[in-house]
């Protein structure tokens, strides 16, 4: 195809800019890696920039024999599994139902106002925080799957990928003999993997990042999940009012290296996840949008 | 149609249901606090039990608590936050059984503790910021402890009072004491000059005894390529962007950094807008423009100041004693070449220089209203005192501090320090080292007489005790202070007041841009009377007869 002048210039022009920008979305990532791997007085002393000085594994081994990132990895594992399967199966059953129209399902419209309403309004942090303590599963590891169970943005996603979906296959299905659930695992869920893979990265990597909950839910930090656990060693020191105890803990602590070794291997595992899951989520939010 | 009516109205009946349950429930917490917690606070099935003249409750009490875990503790096997030395002493000693509710990493207490107060479910004591404290008071949800403070052991009682009666005055309210005041050691702290002595050597300078051989001292350490490597690369005075570790200058000049002052009449002033605090940003005016500060301070805060000092920039630091540890020890295990040592802060002119002080309390512990028997505070509070400051036996010490492996004295649940501790302990410390008898230290004082020894045995990663508990240590210019009184304390010594709590953060930032820009020369010295006034009409005359509004009647 011809491309004009202009063309040629749009395309070198958003290579630049784009360019730039994954270099910027990746050089603080290099950087973490090269302190990670440096000896611990040149990180303190701010000389690491991009690549190790006094190259050394010593804080990797530290972190690997260190107990609780160990520990609050595992947590986070069991909690992206279990959160996410939770997540799942109640966006499928929920997306389901609210996909037909208001004819066959009479109160659609009231439960599909009832899901809206909770992205609006939110009963804040002391109301939640109340429920989980008169529910009694504070500290357990459902308090962190529990609260966020029904992602209603993911929902919608869903919802809109199943209208998507001829209708001939699920009057196919009935006719067929089968019932609403068995067009629903054998018809739907196989056709949506697209949405599925899309939905379920999202899903990963939201359990993943997540760190405030863990805080304030869990009631020792030997059961933070990772990322509450990483918060909690990179946050900044208040020097304006500092004791006695704060610069002895200070000084067991600041090590950098061991800092950047721990918050690379805590983004690894997404790291490595996401190469494989990225193909499917431009066609799968896309193709969840074309409505009939 | 129809339906879509009944399912808004439906809807609205939802919402209103779920609002009504909502604010039902926020209005009822702090009264309902009490039976909420009845289910895990068996407090009350201790209120039959007596306190006999030994002081042990039997059948024992139980106490709800909450806290925070250090990192670096870790319990022995089968041991846990309620099961551990402290807890199992306490039990036998004064029939005290412990429950911790929740423990959370230091860095949030403040995020939980605020929650849990949210929610009206308070445990049966616990450490409360200055302005919870302020709160919890104001809700009447404390235990009044007047009569428990007087018959308290006295060597609880004692350690609340040894820096002054400020603490203790600072947690009472209508002359009644409302909380235990967990006492830091703000005077310990005060700052002093932190300077590297071999650059001094190199370039043959004297010690500084006035300000002006400071000056020199910093200029000679910017021009004269005191690290030798041919290069203009050096700043003379360590300056961050919050101004921490300006205090000791500005002290130099008489001016004191964000403190409240009394001025002739008997009135509390903000020392940052007095006169003497023009001529000492006029000099760092002079400093910053003779290339002596880092053109950068503006945007380092400490963390990245300290960076410069590691990789050995920076020759002259105002900061407390503790800087030893951190960050000088970072920059004398990265170069094998330096040496710091602390000085006594030094005046401008023939006044001696005065260290400003905070009330430096770290927290209040607080007793819930509902608890029976309060004085149990200050039984575990004397437990603490005994262990942590005067136990001399190695078995116990072994036992309740430090095994070596942990750091045992950490598993408190209630502690208070002393006002000049490590003051002290250099003492008796550098008294030993040359005596070699160490019968006379306790389990803490072994640690550090312990460090000093492998340090004069040549191991440079523990330079930084001996530079804090040394003969030369920073504890002797401590000492020197304290000898000589020389401490301006602020007057203000409450829980934030509101008209600071709604402009503070504001004027504060304000304040600071102000400041930058005078160091930065980008205003002149004489823009610091426009800023006074400035300061006083953005909110500073409404905090200042706020605060002696508190001051006229506490």
């Amino acid at each position: 195809m011809h491309t004009t002048r202009s063309q040629q210039a749009f395309q070198i022009i958003n290579f630049i800019i784009l360019g730039l920008l994954s270099i910027m979305c990746i050089l603080p990532l290099i950087h973490i890696l090269a302190v990670s791997f440096s000896s611990s007085a040149a990180a303190t002393g701010g000389a690491v920039k991009l690549w190790p000085i006094g190259f050394n594994w010593s804080s990797y081994e530290y972190v690997i024999s260190s107990n609780r990132f160990l520990n609050s990895l595992g947590i986070t594992f069991q909690r992206v599994l279990l959160g996410g399967l939770v997540n799942m199966i109640l966006i499928v059953i929920t997306a389901y139902p609210l996909s037909k129209e208001s004819e066959r399902f009479r109160p659609r419209t009231f439960y599909a106002w009832f899901f809206l309403l909770t992205i609006l309004f939110s009963g804040g942090l002391i109301p939640i925080f109340m429920i989980i303590r008169e529910t009694g599963i504070m500290g357990s590891i459902w308090a962190l799957v529990l609260p966020g169970a029904v992602p209603v943005f993911s929902i919608i996603l869903m919802l809109n990928f199943f209208r998507g979906l001829p209708r001939d296959l699920e009057e196919a299905a009935f006719i067929d003999g089968a019932g609403h659930l068995n067009t629903l695992f054998r018809v739907y869920v196989p056709l949506s993997l697209p949405a599925l893979a899309t939905i379920s990265l999202l899903t990963i990597v939201g359990h993943w990042n997540a760190w405030f909950d863990g805080l304030v839910f869990m009631n020792s930090p030997d059961r933070y999940p990772l990322q509450s656990y990483l918060q909690t060693i990179i946050i900044q020191q208040d020097f304006t009012q500092m004791t006695e105890q704060d610069i002895k803990k200070m000084q067991l602590i600041s090590d950098r290296t061991i800092k950047s070794a721990q918050i690379f291997l805590g983004s690894l595992p997404i790291l490595l996840l996401y190469p494989f899951l990225q193909k499917y989520f431009v066609t799968g939010i896309t193709l969840g949008s074309v409505k009939e | 149609m129809k339906n879509r009516v009944k399912s808004a109205f439906l809807l609205v009946i939802l919402a209103s249901l779920m609002l009504s349950a909502c604010s039902k429930n926020n209005d009822a917490s702090p009264s309902e606090s009490s039976s909420g917690t009845s289910s895990v606070s068996p407090s009350e099935s201790g209120s039959s039990s007596v306190a006999p003249s030994d002081g042990k409750f039997d059948p024992p009490i139980t106490l709800t608590t909450v806290g925070t875990v250090a990192p670096t503790v870790k319990y022995a096997s089968g041991d846990s936050v309620d099961n551990n030395p402290w807890t199992r002493e306490y039990e036998k000693r004064y029939g005290i059984k412990l429950k911790t509710l929740w423990t959370v990493d230091d860095s949030q207490w403040e995020t939980k503790t605020n929650l849990m107060i949210g929610t009206g479910d308070i445990p049966d004591f616990f450490k409360a910021s200055p302005a919870q404290f302020k709160q919890l008071v104001d809700a009447d949800l404390l235990a009044d402890l007047t009569s428990a403070f007087e018959s308290a052991p006295d060597r609880a009682a004692k350690i609340l009072t040894e820096g002054g009666n400020a603490a203790l005055d600072s947690a009472k309210f209508n002359g009644k004491l409302m909380a235990i005041p967990f006492t830091g050691a703000p005077k310990e702290g005060s700052q002093m000059v932190w300077i590297r002595t071999d650059w001094l050597q190199k370039l043959s300078l004297p010690e500084p005894k006035t300000m002006d051989d400071l000056l020199k001292i910093i200029d000679a350490f910017t021009t004269q390529d005191p690290d030798g490597n041919s290069k203009n690369d050096t700043f003379g005075l360590a300056v961050d962007k919050d101004f921490t570790t300006l205090k000791g200058f500005f002290n130099g000049y008489h001016a004191y950094y964000d403190i409240w002052i009394k001025d002739a009449e008997g009135k509390l002033q903000y020392s940052n807008i007095q006169p003497e605090m023009k001529t000492a940003l006029q000099k760092l005016q002079e400093l910053f423009k003779k290339k002596q500060i880092d053109p950068e301070f503006g945007t380092k805060d400490f963390s990245k100041v300290a960076e410069s000092i590691v990789s050995s920039k920076i020759g002259v630091m105002f900061n407390s004693p503790y800087a030893g540890l951190y960050p000088l020890q970072s920059n004398v295990d990265q170069d094998p070449k330096a040496e710091w040592k602390a000085f006594p802060i030094v005046s401008a002119d023939s006044q001696p220089a005065k260290n400003q002080t905070a009330l430096g309390v770290l927290g209040y512990w607080v007793v819930k209203k509902e608890v029976e028997h309060p004085e149990a505070l200050f039984s575990m509070l004397d437990l603490w005192v005994e262990m942590f400051y005067e136990n001399k036996d190695d078995a116990l010490n072994k036992q309740f501090i430090n095994d070596g492996n942990t750091e045992i004295w950490q598993m408190n649940k209630i502690a208070a320090y002393r006002a000049f501790k490590n003051a002290d302990q250099r003492i008796k410390v550098t008294h030993a080292l040359e005596t070699k008898d160490t019968s006379e230290l306790t389990g803490d004082d072994k640690g550090v007489y312990d460090k000093i020894s492998a340090f004069q045995a040549g191991d440079r990663k523990l330079w930084g005790w001996n530079a804090i508990f040394g003969a030369e240590g920073s504890m002797g210019v401590t000492d020197q202070y304290r000898k000589n009184n020389a401490y301006v304390s602020d007057e203000f010594i409450a829980a934030p007041l509101p008209a600071m709590t709604e402009r503070g953060a504001d004027i504060g930032k304000f304040m600071n841009e102000r400041f930058t820009k005078i160091i930065y020369g980008a205003s002149s010295i004489d823009e610091f009377d426009k800023f006074v006034s400035d300061w006083k009409q953005r909110g500073g005359d409404a905090i200042t007869s706020e605060v002696n509004d508190w001051f006229a009647n506490r």
